[in-house]
């Protein structure tokens, strides 16, 4: 493995934080045998990727913009000046020199290798904080874009989010390459959520170009606070998410919703990590997935209820259908509990569609692959609905039905 | 629920009861593990140049092997070279009946409640029991060599059916498989060997009773069943052990061979010496289990009971070779204590049309930390295959921990896998139902942890049921308040 980071070494620009990459050298680039990585085969991310002589040297820019239902921060990956985007309504919004490595140790407990990367590499951050009380009117969009060239191997875009008291946000989060062969994304978020704050966080990945992507989030939540996350992923390339949800304050609420539709040699690898710390908590994961033929799905969640983290309420359903030829799905649905007054349930089934649904839509005319089609369709919008922006709702969608219908056409 | 309950507290100070020592003069091997004591035990067994050379192949392989790190377990470090591997009670080498066998011994197992003789006269379950590393007596061999079965100690089948032994051994577990089941083929010591011809429906139940009762030693025993077409056994392995403060290794390999057609039912009372209040001493369970349906309409059937052991380190699996065939894993693993257990199976689907079935009760209690983990495979050429787990966990007491490790990996499409896990503790709305009806809160707990693994216990055979269920009773008492 220590080719692959002598390549990347060789290729990225000089580190902006040089304990994080030690820390990274440490622990070493995931191999095969990495637990946390047995199906989604990290080495041949840079395999895959053109030989770099040069060293990136890209500069990025940020531009943002005040939309009729949205407010538009579109960041250009490269190296950022510090300085202010946007002021106004509870909301501020800068670019800030990167964090320094504790802060990411304290969150990266397990001691994962591309958060620390992503600190080594990452001068620069987007930083977001909302005021006490505030409820931000409109949903904030960031769109990471990758262009121009000489990147280097990854690109590490990184944002931070503080939520302060009672305050109210919810964000669309996107990324999108026009380069090909792509960057590889090494992504990192964390968001703070105080007292009683709310963040909705919507993620739609779904590449045009060929790209892979190791995304980390990280999510602490104070008392009472609310946290939902929607993820969809229609991956063209190999996608590795990770969710690390922290509970720290009694009668905070945590909701992972997540659809994933891997095809035709995709990877869509999922790990989501929520930790009761605190007692009386709640939180419910509900992962789907659809895979059609040589796609790869993986979900792995693990729930954590510490000692004294009483009155938990933790559940978790990964359900799964596969479709064509050699499709394939690993889960692995984990629940860790040392307190004994708490209600954790997981299931995880994957199969087909129900035979006698289909028979009650053939009975009443319609043809096989429709039946087919509707039910899949109705599988994926139990996930779609938790969307609650309206209008980015139905344009999700109908990103996804497109995605469906472009599967089942080659199936 | 009253925080503390005094009559519980006093008895879970209850001491394990199968704690004795017996005063049996054994023949033992020197400490350590060299080629040398591969050879001595070999030797000792009067074996043949092939298991021999099958042993110490074993060996090479496990020199090169490091203890398994993936479990969530808190293993000390074992030093394999302060382990006697073998001790044999010092006796007459050949045994024709129970009437040769060391009376001092026929004591011990009366002790355990295992009488062979009164075993032999009323309940008709043929018993072969092992003490330390050898197995001392065999209980109704000849009305059994009547139907062709064999039901022997692994030493003599290696003596009197070579080439069966020669065919199975290794076939569903290889020496290499893990580290422990290279460990046990290089040294294992004896055991037990069946072997159901093609047709024969075993009229009783077979039964192996496993005894560690000399200090400092480890017990490597090896199960080998074969179940040739239509043939049908159900098999029983139960285990104890003396109160040590020292801990002592058991690493056993079971393997099972199914034919077309054929029957196979396990199961397992493990009892062995869980340590004290404190966790000092007690037996490192690291079990190999494994069994191969490999003929079309296969089954087989694990059930266990897991209560002894300061470790437990055991995965009963099943390849599902066969078309048709099914697998099913029926488990109650309760810890108390310092007691820690990290156990399911592996259900591997290659035939077509296969069926497994996972049924798996954890209950905590004290400080105990108890893990399920599990995997279902399907393979791509396994078609219209099906899976149901379902694995719940029971905690009493805030101090413990119950974890659930499910795998589920699937590569058909045809496949129908459902995955299910609860975890909670005994709702204080039952508790107060019983009392309402006048039955006192450690009745009701009773009652609720056996209503709670009566899924699996009722798949035991009755004799082996009653037992377990007081086995149940007495390592939960007084975990509850």
């Amino acid at each position: 493995m220590s080719e692959i980071l002598d390549k990347i070494l060789l290729a990225q620009k000089e580190p902006s934080n040089q304990p994080s990459l030690d820390k990274a050298l440490a622990i070493g680039y995931p191999g095969k045998k990495t637990e946390d990585w047995k199906f989604f085969p990290a080495e041949l991310l840079i395999k895959d990727q053109n030989e770099l002589s040069e060293k990136a040297k890209t500069s990025g820019k940020v531009e943002f913009s005040e939309q009729d239902d949205f407010f538009h921060i579109m960041i250009h990956v490269g190296d950022i000046p510090s300085g202010i985007v946007y002021q106004g309504e509870g909301l501020d919004i800068s670019i800030a020199e990167s964090e320094s490595s504790e802060a990411i140790l304290n969150q990266n407990q397990r001691g994962e290798f591309f958060p620390y990367l992503n600190s080594a590499f990452s001068n620069s951050e987007l930083r977001i904080q909302v005021e006490k009380g505030s409820n931000i009117p409109k949903p904030l969009r960031i769109t990471w874009n990758c262009s121009g060239q000489d990147h280097g191997y990854f690109v590490f875009p990184k944002t931070d989010v503080n939520c302060k008291e009672s305050s109210d946000l919810k964000i669309i989060e996107e990324y999108s390459s026009n380069i090909i062969p792509s960057p590889i994304f090494n992504t990192y978020f964390r968001a703070e959520l105080g007292k009683n704050a709310r963040l909705e966080l919507n993620q739609v990945q779904d590449f045009e170009n060929r790209t892979d992507f190791v995304g980390y989030h990280h999510i602490n939540q104070e008392r009472d606070s609310s946290f939902t996350s929607n993820l969809i992923s229609l991956p063209n390339g190999r996608i590795r998410n990770n969710h690390q949800i922290s509970l720290n304050g009694p009668g905070a609420e945590s909701y992972l919703n997540g659809l994933f539709i891997p095809s035709d040699g995709n990877i869509i690898d999922n790990h989501t990590i929520v930790d009761h710390v605190a007692d009386h908590c709640t939180s419910d994961e509900n992962y789907k997935g659809i895979i059609f033929d040589k796609g790869n799905g993986i979900f792995n969640g693990k729930i954590f209820v510490r000692e004294g983290a009483q009155k938990t309420m933790a559940f978790q359903s990964n359900k799964n259908i596969l479709f064509g030829n050699n499709p394939t799905i690993h889960t692995k649905p984990q629940l860790e509990i040392w307190a004994d007054d708490v209600k954790c349930t997981h299931g995880a089934t994957t199969g087909r569609l129900d035979p006698q649904q289909l028979f009650y839509l053939r009975s009443r005319g319609i043809d096989p692959d429709e039946a087919e089609r509707m039910l899949t369709r109705g599988f994926a919008n139990e996930i779609i609905e938790r969307i609650s922006i309206e209008g980015f709702r139905e344009k999700v969608e109908k990103k996804v039905l497109e995605h469906l219908k472009e599967a089942y056409d080659r199936n | 629920m009253p925080k503390t309950d005094p009559i519980l507290e006093q008895i879970t100070s209850s001491d394990y009861k199968y704690g004795f020592v017996s005063n049996i003069e054994s023949e033992k091997a020197p400490k350590g593990l060299d080629e040398d004591t591969v050879r001595f035990i070999s030797a000792k067994k009067e074996e043949p140049e092939w298991m021999l050379e099958w042993r110490l192949k074993a060996f090479r392989a496990w020199k090169e092997m490091a203890p398994p790190k993936w479990s969530n377990l808190d293993i000390p470090e074992i030093n394999f070279q302060d382990i006697i591997y073998y001790s044999a009670p010092k006796k007459k080498p050949k045994l024709e009946s129970l009437d040769e066998v060391d009376p001092e011994l026929l004591d011990t197992f009366n002790r355990l409640g295992i009488s062979l003789e009164e075993q032999k006269r009323l309940t008709g379950v043929a018993v072969d029991a092992v003490l330390d590393s050898v197995s001392v007596a065999t209980t109704f061999r000849e009305k059994l060599g009547e139907l062709g079965i064999i039901f022997c100690s692994m030493s003599e089948a290696v003596k009197d059916h070579p080439d069966l032994v020669r065919k199975y051994i290794g076939s569903v577990v290889p020496a290499r498989d893990n580290f422990y089941s290279a460990l046990n083929s290089a040294v294992f010591s004896d055991g037990s060997f069946c072997y159901i011809p093609k047709g024969v429906r075993c009229p009783m139940e077979l039964s192996t009773y496993f005894r560690i009762n000399e200090a400092n030693t480890g017990q490597f025993e090896r199960t080998l069943i074969v179940a040739e077409e239509g043939s049908y056994v159900s098999y029983l392995e139960g285990c104890t052990a003396p109160m040590r403060d020292e801990n002592q290794l058991h690493a056993a390999v079971v393997e099972i061979h199914a034919a077309k057609n054929a029957e196979v039912k396990y199961s397992t009372v493990q009892n062995w010496y869980p340590g004290d209040k404190k966790g000092k001493g007690g037996i490192y369970n690291f079990v190999t289990k494994r069994g191969i349906c490999a003929g079309a309409n296969s089954k087989i059937s694990w059930t266990q009971v897991e209560t002894g052991s300061a470790i437990t380190w055991k995965y009963p699996s099943c390849i599902l070779k066969g078309d048709n065939s099914i697998g099913e894993f029926y488990s109650v693993a309760v810890t108390n204590n310092f007691q820690q257990a990290d156990t399911g199976t592996k259900m591997t689907h290659l035939g077509k049309n296969t069926k497994s079935r996972i049924v798996s009760k954890g209950i905590s209690a004290g400080k105990s930390q108890n893990s399920y983990r599990g995997q279902v495979e399907i393979s791509p050429r396994a078609s219209n295959s099906r899976n149901y787990s379902q694995c719940d966990s029971l905690l009493l007491g805030d101090q413990c921990g119950a974890h659930t490790f499910p795998y589920l990996d699937v590569k058909n499409k045809t496949a129908n896998v459902e995955h299910e896990a609860t975890t909670s503790k005994i709702g204080e709305d039952q508790i107060f139902y019983c009392n309402q009806r006048g039955i006192d809160t450690e009745e009701a707990v009773a009652l609720i942890v056996n209503g709670y693994a009566k899924e699996v216990l009722k798949q035991l055979p009755m004799e082996f049921a009653v037992e377990a269920q007081k086995l149940l009773a007495i390592s939960l008492e007084g975990s509850v308040g």
